[in-house]
Formats: structure tokens, C-alpha cells, sequence
């Protein structure tokens, strides 16, 4: 069977790829339009090569701008107090801990793309595998901000850490935050070095085709030596295999621990078992919306179409479909738990997240934009239409922030002694901070589209029909299976 | 048990004691008077009374009570007979002080519970009216002001000017006086219209010497060397005689031996100085006696019929004198400033205090701004004169506080508020409801005809921030408060235990963690008797005191982060639920207050989550804070399900915290400026902190410690007293307390060794009504309350409404 008469020559337009997919049985290519690897290394290494667009430069005036007013707040709050925030008795944390979770659970996609979907052989992850543990390792560091600040003494911090002391002082490993200490920084760390490890081929590439010295030497430094010999894919195969091994329990650990957070208290609506798969399930249904919050623009602005497909976002979005479903069934057994306890405090609590002060938060938030909004992914016409998938991984982002925000202050601001309720009302302070921490966010997101490889080329060519060393025609190879 | 009836228009903290309680407008006051000593005079068949009766007659259209009440609580009195009183509050017309001694006569409680002593009084005496009428006849050439603030509370109007032929204020008139000389704390409104200024030393730094309401002689003794040099009174007094001024007590002493003490004079002094009363004074109480007749005669005379009831639109002002500062005298004190008030929990401020129906019939919420405008009818004296000059109309423009229990048409003003002119704590806050006064109506004003022709109260459209530490006013059924009737106690002994939730629980439970033993010989712990507890607050600002807990001004209490570690939780209960959120709120409830400090949990959730360790347990059970080790992460106070721990938001006892604007009209508070203001607190303000209590500094948590430094005060002095640090050294059973419990007038707070049983707190501890909040919760407080019984009379029509904050036994089964 010659594969040649199923794929044209010409270039296919997306109407037409839909047509090839819906046939039974075929594997859609993975990089459309028989794209080389020169053209691939062209278009992804070309991004960093070429001089920077003019929109990049605008973007990125105004999100340092962000980020350094954010940096300001942070200053300010440090060396002025806590106060400058909303806080208060009884709410004692609020957008801090909010945006904590929030960025860490953003930073759950990237890990589970890279290391998940890689030991399960999902071959679609190469083209967003490398922005996505960017995603992540930028929103740890967004998220790594709130635990540092928002404590009354900064300068005292290091308490947390178990050094040995004089005074035979320890931290106290039944807390939550102790737990929360060492989950984020493993994560990081090990998130780091699989980005590393992934980006040690594409550097070499980028020293390669480097054109002035400078940037030769640098790209040169970091990439190690890579020359591109057996040797060196069998070792750094093997690497990657074991960080994704390693990667894998943590992306299910570290938002088990922040919801352990939670969980472990006593208060009604965080004292929740349900906790840890609920904020795990969350923290990938967020993480996925914004990666393809970031993923749509760039792969517009840079021409990636062939690249990050159609069927890319398809997929992604079914993964948010399923996570938001979960998440949703979360939402609803906490509610069946709260009454079948019957414990009035729950009880009350969770009548008081529906109808009390925030009400507002619980139905745009947590049942519009969290329950709703993704179930607009049961239609493959939503799946692949890319206006729609935008807005609905806004409102995921939006709900995903709204969902911590009602639990963290909907538990804490009204508990168990009514004359202690209370309300918390965020100043500029808190305000500026979080949109500073998006300025942050979007910098450094920003500069990594500039100085690297935004998707893995190396990766990505693997999955290119020339790498196939029989050269069989992917769409070929699925027909031939079939009969 | 005693039962108490209360007929008042807000609520007092007698009030909230009551077991029947009445809202009723003060102006219609002297008419249940009125009613209940005809209803007594009738039962008694008593001629004294019923002669006073005989002279007062109640106009045809005045406001009818609940009959049924007034019958059974007239009942009620005459079947105590001889074991009953009948009080009168202060601000009552003469009338109602008659009518309650005759009701007392008639009750034969005059010698039994009434005691009759006359006091001694200056003969010389006289009333601030008579010196404005000399001042305005410029009689007077010289004035000495002896810590007053005339210019601040004089009553408006107080002296006619035949001459500019208009009424007068103080303020004009005191500029008439060539010389005035004015003794004083601090720089006010006097001493701004004076020629001298003498700072006066405060009581606490000088000899003196006075007479206790009882009529007991007292003797005043400094605790502390004058701090700013400064004159006492009775310095001031004895250099007008034209003495030398003394440093020592020759002054008092001379006195005191003038009273003829008997023994050795020098023992006579010391005895005087150590008991600090003249026990060789006696007090001679009179014998009873009521003349009806006489007593008849001067009612009639004074006796006005009391005008109609108020109503929306004609609303009476009452003027009363304030929880926390008095008449304005204490506004400086910023711990009294932000005290909350024991019933409506205001600081920093006073408001118009008004019933929420009233409030609905006006459209206005707490907050909002309203003007009192109050025309007096045109008067009449003195002398006429031509063209009889119109009052200008008195205007008060005033934030309204919904208070449940208030009566309706009514509005209530805490006075001393309003001092534009301070620059210290009390600058800037609150109303000043002694523009409203004068002194033919000082306790309250209603449109009688006769001096004040109306009263027209209206909403300004403005709103003006009130800050407020409670915002919840139901108890939500969640058994925090217990209470029962008397007779459901004597049916039920153990109906504390009957609380969904707590019923159910395992004598055990058991807990996830391993606690480090209690193995010291001594445990402290506490009980907190609803039963006594007034909610007067006392122990709020002791506690304040002693463990230099820090005042945060009224913004920060407005973002709720007002630092106290003892709070007092006041509630409202009331027959039908009612839901704040849709803006419902009780017209007449019952109130229930509820001490509330760190629990010290045996079991303290606080401690398992500090991830440094800083809040632990320690061998005596106090759950204690490590205050250097704490980096302030917060989650102490969130775990906690008492939400007592206090957090330190800003550096405030380094950093000037108040209402202090720096930059004009903007809306910047200094502490928001942390890094670029001054660093450091007054001398005075150090010179307040206990030495023995650290002072905490930005960042780190607080919380009430049940005063270790008293606890290890004590095991120290146990320790040298026996010569030995071993830990066996037991302190002596009920040697010391804390300081709530020690400032606590009703000893409603005990604390002490709960290991030891023959401890006072053991002994608490084993009553039937004792029981621990939030059980459920495995917590195991070491503060355990002992549960409030009300005796309402079965027969009063409002029987049903007393003693129901404890979850009803339907609706806790939901």
C-alpha cells in the first residue's frame, strides 16, 4: 500500500487534516504538512535567532513593568508588615495562600506532561512539553513567593529549615507547612534539572547555528559538550527516563501536601480527606488551561500551527474536560459530606459558601467557570475551535483562583464562634502583588520564548515519519495495521 | 435565687443581668412608676404611698403598658415583701425617687434592704447655675476650676445676658471672668480659655483624702513620685489659704487627727494607711421613716405630667455617660478608648443608639449619619425682656448603631465624645452629645411643650465609619452559651451536657498525636461563671494592662485586629431566628456574655501546625508561646477554633499607631509608613509596660498566656520561700490568680490548680453547670464555663423569651 496517494503533496489546509482525522482508523500526523527537520529547526531555533518582534518588546515593557511594581509591593509589605494587606482576625491568610496554591497548581501541568505522558508513550506531548515545564518552573517561583512573604517576620524565616542549632531547636515536622517546604523545593528542584536535561540538545543546536561569539559561548556552556553521539542520546535517554520516574509520584505529591495544608486543620471545609485527589485533580485542570493560556498566542504569533496541531488542543482540552469533571464531583461530595455529617459547623459552612458574604465567588467561580465552562469540551467543535478553548481556559484560570480564594477565606472567615466573624476586603497591597506576581509570571515566560527553544526540537523530530528508521508513512502504518 | 426585673431604654449591662426586662422610652418612665406603686400601694393597703399617689395625676391619653406585666412584677414585689427593692436609676426625676422609696416603704424593705445614712455634704455647695448667673452678672472676678471642663460639658444655655440680651454658653461666659485659674491633667477646652494653667498631679502621685459614697473617710496615697512635678488639689486649695506647699501627708494627716482617731496618733495614721479607711468613724444609719404627706407635697409640686409617648417623628434624646470614658473624662486613655463597649461593642467612638424598627422608619443602617435638631420653646425668664430672643435651635449631627433591645423612638447618646480640640488619643471621635444638654433637661430631652417645643431627627445621606468588634450577633445555636431557667436547672441538673454535638461524645476520645506528658504537680486551669459575669469589661482592660498588650487604634480595630487577648463575646438570643445576612435583626432579645481567652487546649490544634515550633505545651498545661521563635505564618490562628490568638499586623508598640493623618486630607495612617516615620514610643508609654511581660514586636503571634509571669512570680517566691529549687515545691493553694480573675468584681473568673482538688477552680470545676466549648472537637480546654441560669416568673407574659441561648432541643437534632 503506498501511503503517497493518501497525503497530498500540496499544502493541507486545516479543513482538510480534520477531513483526513475523521477517517476510521488513521493516526493523524503529529507535525502536519511533511515538515522537515530543517524546516523545524528553522521555525523554533528561528524565534530565538531572529531580532525580537516588535510585539515582544511591548509585551514585555509592560509585564516588567507589572513585575517590578509587584516587586515594590513585596517591598513594601516586608518592610512595613503584614498589615498592608487585608488581613485580619479571623482570616489570617488570604490572596497569599490563595495565589500560593493557585501558581502551584498551575505549575502541575508541566511535570505531568513531561513526565506522565512520557512514561505512558503519549508522543503528542513533544510539542509543548518544553513551554509547559517553563510554565511550571515560573510558576513555582510565583507560587515560592507567597509562603516567603506572608509571614510577619521575613528576616526569621529560615526557622523552617531544619539547621542544627545551639539551641536544639527543630522545626516542627507535624505541620503542614514543614511538609509544604519540602514538597515545593523538591519539586522545583527536580523540575529544574528534567527542563535542564531536556533543553541539553536544543542548546547544542543553538550553539551551533550561533553567529556571534558570545552567544556561542554561552548556549556552548550550558550545552555541555553535546555533540549528538550514541553515546551521548543513550546516557541522556536513560537521564531522562529516570527524572521522569522521579518526576512522576511528585506530581501527584506536591498538591496532595499543599492540600494537606487544609486538610489536617480543624476547621469545617478544610478539614476534608477528600482533599488531596481533589486538589491534585484541580491543580492539573488549572495547569492545563494555562498552558494552553500561554500555548494559543505563541503558537499563533510564532507560526507554530504544524507544529502544536489542532489535535494538540483537542487533546489538552479533553483533559481539562476530564479533571474539571473531577473536580466538579469533588465540589459535589463536599457538599453530600457536609450534610451527611451532620455536623452543623460543616453544615453551616457550606450553606454559608452558596448563600453567605462571598456567594458571588461560589457561583461565577467554583460552578460557572470550574464546572460549567468545561463541559463545553463534549463537542469536538469547541475542542478544536481556538476562541472557544481561550475562553474557556480563561474562566478556568479565573475559577481555579476563585476556588482557593472561597476555600482558604470561606473557611476561615466565618468558623466556629460567630462573634468572630469577619470579613476580608484585599487592599492595593494584596491587589498589586498578585497582579504583580502575573508580571513575573509573563516576564520570564517572555524571555524564555527569546533566548530558547520554545518547543523541544530535538523531541519533536523524533516524531517526525523520517525518524521512523523504516520510513513507513504514519497514516500508512495505521491503515496497514487496520487491514 | 434573687430575680431581677429592669424596665430601661437601651440595654445596660443590668439589663443584660435582668430576668424581665422592659423597653420603654425614659420619658415614660415615671408612668410605669406610677403604675406599679399604684398596683403596690392597692396590694399593700400602705397609707404613706398611697397619699404620694393621691397628689400625681396621670393625664387621660398616656401611653398604656402590658397590664399582665406590670400586674404579675407588682405581684411578684409585694409577695417578697421586706426582702425586695425597688431602685431608681440616678437620671430619674425626683418624682420616681419618691415613688421607688414610698413602693420600698410600703414593701417594708426600708432597714431590711434599704439603709438609710446621711452623708456629709459641704453646706457650701452650689449649683453650677447659680456661678453662671453670677459670671453673667459679672459678679465674679475670680474662678478657680478644679479639674473640671466646663467649657467641654456645662449644659448649653446656662446663663441669661440681660445686657447683649441672649442666652449664654460656658464659653462666653468664662471669658467674662478677668481671672480664671484652671487645675488640670491636660490641655482642653478649659484650659484653653484660661489664664492660668496648673498641671495637676494625678492621684496616683499625691497625698489626699476623700469620702466613699458609703460615707466611709478614705485615705489617697501616691504610688509613684510625681512624674511632671504638678499640684494636687489640695495643694492648690491650701496655697489659696495662703499656706507653703508640702510634699508629704501633713496635709491629710491633719485632717485625719482632726477626726479624733483613737490610740497613739502615729498608729492611729498607719492603721488609717493600711486599711485605707478610717475604721473609728462610725456610720450611723437612720431609722425608717416616710412621710406620705410630706412626700405628697413635694411630688405634686414636682410632678409634671409625663409628656406623650415619643414617636418617629417626635423621638426623645437620652443622654447617659459612657461605658468606657465616662463623662469625657478618660478620653485620653487609649485603653479605655479601645475597650470595646460591653453591649454594643463600639470603640473609639460613641453613636446615637437606636432600636431596629426605629431604624427601619428612618432608612438608615449603623453608620449612617443623622442631625438632631432640638428647638427649645421661647423662654419665657428670666426678667422679660423686649423682643424676646429665639433660642438658636441645638444641632447634633451623629452616627446611628442599631441596638437590639433598645426601645423604639428613642435615641441614646453616650456623652464626652466630639473633642475637636485634643491632640492626643481622643482627638477626633466620636459625637459631642453635650451640645444637646441643658441644664433644665441634663438626662434626657423629649417635646414636652413646656422647654422644648420639638425634636426632628434626619438622615444626612452620609455615611461615617464606626469601628466594631462583633459583627455577628446570633449565637446560631451552637451551644456556646448555656443557659437555663430556674426550673429547667432544678428539673434537668444536667442539662449543659444536653447539647447536640456533645451528647454524643465518648467519655475518650482519642487523639492522632502523642503529647508530651502533663507530669507537673501542678495544672492550672479556669472557669468563667456565666452566671456572675456582667460583661462589664473590667477584666478586658486588666488583662491589657498586665500583659502590655497594645492599643491599635481605630482604623486597625475597623480591619478587626484589635490585639486583646481576653475579649468579651456578647450575643444576642431571641425567641425566632433571625438572619443577619438578609439584614434581619432582633427587636427584643435577651443578651448573653461570654468571656473568651486562649482555651489552652490540652489538645491544642494551634501547636501541631506552627511549623517552627513556637506555640507549645508546657508541663502544667499551658499551651505557650515562644514569642522570639514565632516567624508569624498565622496558621496558629487559623487552626484555632476560638479565634483568640492575636496577630501583630504592624510594629505597634514601636511605631505610632492612631488616627494621625500625615498628609493633609488624605487618608494616610502613619503605620502605613512604617519605614519612614519615627521609631520608639513615648516614656509614658514605656513607663506603662509591665517589666515583667515581654513586648511583642511586628510579625509575631500573641495570645493570653493565663499571666505565666504571675504563675512563675509565684513558683519563684514558693521556691525561696522553702530554700530549694525542687520541682516538688508545691505554690500554696489559691495564692495568687490572673489578672482578669483578680479585677473580676463578681469572681465570676476562678483560676487556679485543677490537679489540686481542694481548689477553688476543682471545686468550680465539679458543679453541675460546668462544661467546655466545642468538645467535639477533642480539644480539651483547660477553661471550662459554668452555664448561666435565668429565673424568669413563670407568670410574666414574657416568660417564654428567658434563658433561651442554649440550642433548643428540637432544633439541635436537625
Amino acid at each position: 500500500m503506498d501511503g503517497a496517494t493518501t497525503v497530498p503533496e500540496v499544502e493541507v489546509t486545516e479543513r482538510e487534516e480534520i477531513a483526513s482525522s475523521e477517517r476510521p482508523l488513521t493516526r493523524v500526523p503529529l507535525v502536519l504538512n511533511r515538515r522537515s527537520y530543517g524546516w523545524i529547526t528553522e521555525r523554533i531555533a528561528g524565534a530565538v535567532e531572529n531580532r525580537a518582534p516588535r510585539w515582544w518588546w511591548v509585551a514585555f515593557a509592560v509585564t516588567a513593568g507589572i513585575a517590578g511594581f509587584g516587586l515594590f509591593c513585596l517591598g513594601y509589605q516586608i518592610s512595613t508588615g503584614v498589615g498592608t494587606w487585608g488581613l485580619n482576625h479571623p482570616v489570617g491568610w488570604a490572596w497569599d495562600i490563595t495565589n500560593f496554591v493557585f501558581w502551584i497548581g498551575i505549575g502541575h501541568a508541566g511535570t505531568l506532561i513531561s513526565a506522565i505522558l512520557y512514561l505512558l508513550r503519549q508522543k503528542w506531548r513533544t510539542s509543548i512539553n518544553r513551554s509547559a515545564e517553563a510554565m511550571t518552573l515560573f510558576a513555582v517561583i510565583c507560587a515560592a513567593i507567597f509562603p516567603g512573604i506572608h509571614v510577619g517576620r521575613v528576616w526569621m524565616a529560615w526557622y523552617l529549615a531544619p539547621l542544627p542549632n545551639n539551641y536544639g531547636i527543630w522545626p516542627n515536622f507535624r505541620s503542614p507547612l514543614m511538609w509544604d517546604v519540602f514538597a515545593v523545593s523538591t519539586y522545583f528542584t527536580v523540575s529544574v534539572l528534567f527542563w535542564y536535561t531536556g533543553l541539553i540538545p536544543d542548546l547544542a543546536t543553538l550553539r551551533d547555528r550561533a553567529t556571534s561569539k558570545i552567544k556561542k559561548f554561552l548556549y556552548g556552556i550550558f550545552a555541555v559538550g553535546w555533540r549528538g553521539a550514541n553515546r551521548h542520546w543513550r546516557h541522556y535517554e536513560m537521564a531522562y527516563l529516570l527524572l521522569a520516574g522521579i518526576s512522576t509520584p511528585l506530581v501527584l505529591s506536591v498538591h496532595s501536601v499543599v492540600s494537606f495544608d487544609f486538610a489536617t486543620s480543624i476547621l469545617p471545609t478544610w478539614h476534608t480527606t477528600i482533599f488531596p485527589p481533589y486538589f491534585v485533580a484541580g491543580a492539573i485542570f488549572g495547569g492545563f488551561a494555562m498552558v494552553l493560556t500561554l500555548m494559543l498566542p505563541a503558537r499563533a504569533l510564532f507560526k507554530l500551527q504544524d507544529i502544536i496541531t489542532l489535535q494538540h488542543i483537542d487533546k489538552m482540552a479533553k483533559i481539562i474536560l476530564l479533571t474539571g469533571s473531577i473536580v466538579s464531583y469533588a465540589y459535589a461530595m463536599e457538599f453530600f459530606m457536609a450534610w451527611y455529617s451532620g455536623n452543623q459547623y460543616e453544615r453551616f459552612a457550606f450553606w454559608n459558601r452558596v448563600l453567605g458574604p462571598y456567594w458571588w465567588y461560589w457561583w461565577v467561580g467554583m460552578l460557572f467557570c470550574n464546572c460549567l465552562s468545561p463541559q463545553l469540551f463534549w463537542f469536538r467543535w469547541c475542542r478544536r475551535n481556538v476562541l472557544v478553548v481561550y475562553f474557556v481556559c480563561m474562566c478556568v484560570n479565573a475559577g481555579m483562583w476563585f476556588e482557593r480564594f472561597i476555600i482558604i477565606v470561606g473557611g476561615l472567615h466565618r468558623d466556629f464562634l460567630p462573634s468572630s466573624w469577619g470579613l476580608f476586603i484585599p487592599t492595593w497591597v494584596d491587589i498589586w502583588t498578585f497582579i504583580g506576581t502575573h508580571g513575573i509570571f509573563l516576564s520570564l515566560f517572555l524571555l524564555f520564548i527569546r533566548f530558547l527553544p520554545m518547543i523541544a526540537m530535538s523531541e519533536v523530530k523524533i516524531v517526525l515519519p523520517e525518524s521512523d528508521v523504516h520510513r513507513h508513512d504514519p497514516i500508512s502504518v495505521g491503515e496497514k495495521e487496520h487491514a | 435565687m434573687n430575680r431581677l426585673y429592669v424596665v430601661e431604654n437601651r440595654y445596660t449591662l443590668t439589663g443584660a443581668m435582668a430576668d424581665h426586662r422592659l423597653r420603654l422610652p425614659v420619658s415614660q418612665i415615671p408612668l410605669i412608676a406610677h403604675a406599679i406603686a399604684t398596683r403596690v400601694a392597692t396590694a399593700t393597703k400602705d397609707a404613706g404611698l398611697g397619699s404620694v399617689l393621691a397628689t400625681l395625676q396621670v393625664p387621660a391619653g398616656a401611653a398604656q403598658f402590658d397590664e399582665q406585666w406590670l400586674n404579675e412584677a407588682a405581684n411578684d414585689l409585694v409577695s417578697k415583701s421586706g426582702a425586695s427593692l425597688v431602685l431608681a436609676g440616678p437620671q430619674q426625676p425626683v418624682v420616681v425617687q419618691l415613688l421607688a422609696y414610698g413602693i420600698n416603704s410600703a414593701l417594708k424593705n426600708v432597714g431590711s434592704t434599704v439603709l438609710l445614712r446621711e452623708l456629709r455634704r459641704n453646706p457650701r455647695d452650689n449649683s453650677i447655675l447659680q456661678l453662671a448667673g453670677d459670671i453673667a452678672a459679672d459678679r465674679i472676678k475670680q474662678l478657680f476650676i478644679l479639674g473640671a471642663n466646663p467649657v467641654f460639658n456645662a449644659p448649653r444655655s446656662i446663663a441669661y445676658d440681660s445686657v447683649g440680651k441672649g442666652w449664654l454658653d460656658w464659653p462666653e461666659l468664662q471669658k467674662k471672668v478677668p481671672d480664671v485659674v484652671r487645675l488640670g491633667y491636660y490641655e482642653d477646652e478649659t484650659s484653653a480659655l484660661c489664664r492660668w494653667n496648673l498641671p495637676a498631679s494625678h492621684f496616683l502621685e499625691s497625698w489626699g483624702d476623700a469620702l466613699s459614697s458609703e460615707g466611709h473617710y478614705l485615705s489617697i496615697q501616691p504610688m509613684i513620685l510625681p512624674l511632671f512635678g504638678g499640684f494636687s488639689e489640695l495643694d492648690l486649695m491650701s496655697a489659696v489659704m495662703g499656706k507653703p506647699k508640702v510634699d508629704g501627708p501633713e496635709l491629710v494627716q491633719e485632717t485625719f487627727q482632726a477626726s479624733k482617731p483613737v490610740g497613739d496618733p502615729a498608729t492611729a495614721w498607719s492603721k488609717f494607711l493600711h486599711d485605707g479607711f478610717a475604721s473609728h468613724i462610725v456610720l450611723r444609719d437612720r431609722p425608717p421613716a416616710f412621710n406620705g404627706n410630706t412626700a405628697g407635697g413635694i411630688a405634686h409640686n414636682l410632678w409634671s405630667a409625663p409628656p406623650p409617648a415619643p414617636t418617629p417623628e417626635s423621638p426623645e434624646i437620652v443622654l447617659v455617660r459612657d461605658y468606657s470614658i465616662d463623662d469625657g473624662r478618660y478620653i485620653n486613655n487609649a485603653w479605655l478608648q479601645e475597650m470595646p463597649d460591653p453591649i454594643t461593642k463600639l470603640t473609639w467612638d460613641n453613636a446615637a443608639l437606636i432600636s431596629p424598627r426605629y431604624a427601619k422608619t428612618l432608612g438608615v443602617e449603623t453608620g449612617d449619619l443623622i442631625q438632631i435638631t432640638v428647638n427649645d420653646v421661647i423662654p419665657t425668664a428670666p426678667p422679660p425682656v423686649e423682643g424676646k430672643p429665639t433660642p438658636t435651635p441645638r444641632e447634633l449631627e451623629i452616627a446611628v448603631l442599631i441596638s437590639p433591645g433598645h426601645a423604639d423612638n428613642s435615641i441614646t447618646i453616650p456623652l464626652g465624645y466630639g473633642r475637636d480640640s485634643l491632640t492626643s488619643v481622643g482627638e477626633r471621635s466620636g459625637f459631642n452629645g453635650y451640645l444637646l444638654r441643658t441644664a433644665s433637661n441634663p438626662h434626657y430631652l423629649v417635646a414636652d411643650g413646656k422647654a422644648i417645643a420639638s425634636i426632628t431627627v434626619k438622615k444626612v445621606g452620609k455615611k461615617y465609619p464606626l469601628s466594631i468588634t462583633q459583627d455577628h450577633f446570633s449565637i446560631e445555636g451552637r451551644g456556646l452559651v448555656r443557659e437555663a431557667t430556674l426550673e429547667h436547672y432544678r428539673e434537668d441538673n444536667e442539662f449543659v451536657k444536653k447539647i447536640a454535638g456533645d451528647d454524643e461524645l465518648p467519655e475518650k476520645l482519642p487523639s492522632l498525636y502523642r503529647h508530651p506528658p502533663l507530669l507537673s504537680s501542678q495544672q492550672w486551669g479556669m472557669t468563667i461563671d456565666l452566671n456572675t459575669c456582667t460583661g462589664c469589661s473590667a477584666c478586658v482592660i486588666a488583662c491589657q494592662a498586665e500583659n502590655n498588650v497594645p492599643v491599635v487604634g481605630k482604623l486597625q480595630v475597623a480591619h478587626g485586629r484589635a490585639m486583646h487577648w481576653l475579649r468579651i463575646d456578647r450575643y444576642y438570643a431571641s425567641e425566632h431566628g433571625y438572619d443577619q445576612d438578609k439584614g434581619e435583626l432582633p427587636e427584643d432579645p435577651e443578651m448573653v456574655h461570654e468571656p473568651m481567652m486562649c482555651q489552652h487546649c490540652e489538645n491544642a490544634p494551634c501547636e501541631t501546625v506552627c511549623p517552627v515550633n513556637a506555640t507549645i505545651h508546657s508541663e502544667d498545661g499551658l499551651n505557650i508561646m515562644a514569642y522570639n521563635r514565632c516567624v508569624g505564618t498565622r496558621y496558629c490562628a487559623n487552626n484555632c477554633p476560638f479565634k483568640v490568638r492575636r496577630f501583630n499586623y504592624f510594629d505597634y508598640n514601636q511605631r505610632p499607631v492612631g488616627k494621625k493623618k500625615i498628609a493633609g486630607a488624605l487618608n494616610l495612617y502613619k503605620e502605613y509608613f512604617a519605614p519612614f516615620t519615627e521609631k520608639g514610643a513615648p516614656d509614658t508609654i514605656k513607663l506603662s509596660k509591665n517589666p515583667n511581660v515581654t513586648v511583642r514586636m511586628r510579625g509575631v503571634m500573641e495570645k493570653c498566656t493565663f499571666c505565666v509571669q504571675r504563675i512563675e512570680e509565684a513558683k519563684i517566691a514558693a521556691h525561696v520561700q522553702a530554700g530549694t529549687s525542687s520541682a516538688d515545691i508545691r505554690i500554696p493553694r489559691d495564692s495568687f490568680t490572673t489578672a482578669c480573675a483578680q479585677a473580676c468584681p463578681n469572681e465570676a473568673i476562678i483560676f487556679g490548680d485543677i490537679r489540686d482538688p481542694e481548689s477553688k477552680v476543682s471545686k468550680m470545676k465539679l458543679q453541675e453547670r460546668n462544661y467546655r466549648l466545642l468538645q467535639y472537637l477533642n480539644v480539651n480546654t483547660r477553661v471550662s464555663y459554668l452555664a448561666r441560669i435565668r429565673n424568669p416568673n413563670p407568670k410574666m407574659p414574657d416568660a417564654r423569651k428567658i434563658g433561651i441561648a442554649s440550642p433548643n432541643e428540637k432544633e439541635e437534632k436537625l
